[in-house]
């Protein structure tokens, strides 16, 4: 069992429910291998040539299958309700896939990406102009829960701008705009503090803040993944 | 004096010189208002329409300016031009016949343009063609079909189909009919495949899945299988999700009949040995 995220070295690892073994074949060729624990069948084998080092790392989870989407919605799984201008401050969980990047100096690809929770999409909105999501449900939290593979910890500040209750039962993300960091060598990770204004019953604003923990590593972003440079927010138009 | 310089002297002198002029000038400002009203039409076709027709567009109408121009400064010199509009009549009714397809198909083009009911990239069914949209052009829609060959249609039949955009909703509906024999249970039917929907990652958790007994067929008891996914990924979840339908229900044991029919004779059988 690998000990967290960080450095990957020749050797063995179980990660999630996939082993992954690097072999070398000289000083500069490297087997790098992932397989279903259970089922022993490869599921990816690469030949790594000339790299420096390789990192295991959280990744936003919009990239296994396919990218269809860079939106991820979280359903909480019980809904909080505000009073008329009020404030709160809960801990969501969001979920994140791994993905192992090969670095020579600072020039990186990605070399695989793997789920480790159960994969799936869902539609925010209507057919003919909601978005598609990958969708995951997450407890309310007040305290930060225990690091757990496949999850990163989210401070989210919920505001309600509007004189009446609201009931808040889900946020959308963007993982364009989002953040991932990690700790090296344990399985916490991280985002940014994300702030939802509810500007109606229906409708609200999600921006996002700045990373409260010390000590973390950011990932290096995808080039699909690059934030925007200009309204770094997610409208939620259709339910909130 | 010869008799040439004579007659040159006759034509120059029965010249109306101000009326030439005026034709002169009449060219030049309708030249240079023809080219003004062309890059204007272009720069403000540009942005909706694509560059190849705000092109063309912009030039027909700079050439009808040139050529009014030119009628109006031969005017200005007392030519008769009688005769020169019944020839263009004429010709215009000729040009109209011959070219009625290629105005048709080119007013078409526009129109798509202006309605947008689909663009380069969507997945469309066009009179039975299902195909990638390749390129919109004046005159004619190409398709790129699924088994790879381009077909190119004419904006004028593009424009007067029926278009399905299966692309245009970020997300749509497949349906399946699974048959299941009259002796199963259809409720234990009906929970493995919503078992084998919800694991497969691009059926999307909402719109929920439906799943439904729908019909009491002649054969079988037909199960409908309504799913929402990508409409980008449709194609691929349609095929997968099928045959693990089939391979769930095989393994939970529940049968998927073949039709059969029972027949009923009007009189008892009689069967004759030949020994």
């Amino acid at each position: 069992m690998n000990k967290g995220y960080g450095m990957l070295a020749e050797g063995e690892y179980v990660i999630g429910e996939y082993k992954i073994a690097i072999t070398s074949r000289d000083s500069n060729v490297f087997i790098y291998t992932r397989t279903a624990k259970s089922k022993m069948e490869i599921i990816l084998s690469k030949v790594v040539v000339g790299l420096e080092k390789m990192l295991v790392i959280p990744m936003y989870p919009v990239l296994v299958p396919k990218k269809i989407t860079n939106y991820v919605l979280i359903d909480f799984e019980k809904p909080v309700q505000l009073a008329p201008f009020s404030q709160t401050h809960i801990i969501i969980q969001v979920p994140v896939d791994i993905a192992v990047y090969v670095y020579k100096k600072n020039e990186f690809s990605i070399l695989d990406v793997f789920p480790i929770t159960r994969t799936k999409y869902t539609l925010y909105g209507h057919p003919n102009e909601g978005v598609i999501a990958r969708y995951s449900i997450s407890k309310v939290y007040f305290e930060e829960p225990e690091p757990q593979i496949g999850y990163s910890i989210a401070h989210l500040i919920i505001r309600n701008k509007t004189k009446e209750w609201v009931e808040v039962s889900k946020v959308l993300l963007d993982s364009h705009i989002l953040r991932l960091y990690y700790i090296a060598g344990t399985w916490s990770s991280y985002v940014q503090d994300i702030i939802m204004t509810i500007t109606s019953r229906s409708t609200a604003i999600i921006t996002y803040g700045d990373i409260r923990v010390r000590n973390v590593v950011a990932i290096d972003d995808p080039p699909d993944l690059k934030p925007p440079r200009i309204l770094p927010k997610t409208e939620m138009l259709w339910g909130i | 004096m010869d008799n040439t310089t004579i007659s040159i002297l006759t034509i120059l002198s029965s010249i109306n010189w101000l009326h030439l002029l005026l034709a002169i000038t009449l060219v030049a400002v309708g030249l240079a208002i023809a080219y003004v009203v062309r890059r204007i039409l272009y720069k403000l076709l540009i942005r909706f329409l694509p560059q190849q027709i705000s092109l063309l567009t912009a030039r027909i109408v700079y050439y009808i300016l040139v050529i009014l121009f030119i009628i109006s400064a031969l005017g200005t010199l007392g030519i008769d031009l009688t005769g020169l509009v019944i020839a263009g009549g004429i010709l215009g009714i000729i040009l109209g016949f011959a070219l009625q397809s290629v105005t048709a198909n080119l007013v078409s083009g526009l129109f798509l343009y202006w309605e947008r009911p689909l663009k380069p990239g969507d997945l469309v069914e066009i009179d039975g063609s299902l195909g990638v949209v390749a390129d919109i052009s004046a005159m004619s829609t190409k398709i790129l079909g699924l088994d790879g060959i381009l077909i190119r249609i004419p904006n004028e039949k593009v424009f007067n189909s029926i278009i399905k955009n299966i692309g245009s909703n970020i997300a749509r509906r497949i349906d399946f009919v699974i048959g299941i024999a009259y002796k199963e249970d259809a409720e234990k039917a009906i929970k493995v495949l919503y078992k084998v929907v919800n694991e497969h990652p691009l059926v999307l958790v909402n719109p929920e899945p439906d799943i439904f007994v729908e019909n009491l067929g002649s054969s079988s008891v037909d199960i409908k299988v309504r799913v929402w996914v990508p409409s980008k990924e449709w194609i691929s979840v349609k095929k997968e999700l099928l045959w693990k339908m089939k391979k769930a229900l095989s393994e939970a044991g529940i049968e998927i009949p073949f039709p059969q029919h029972d027949l009923w004779f009007r009189n008892d059988l009689v069967v004759k040995v030949v020994k």
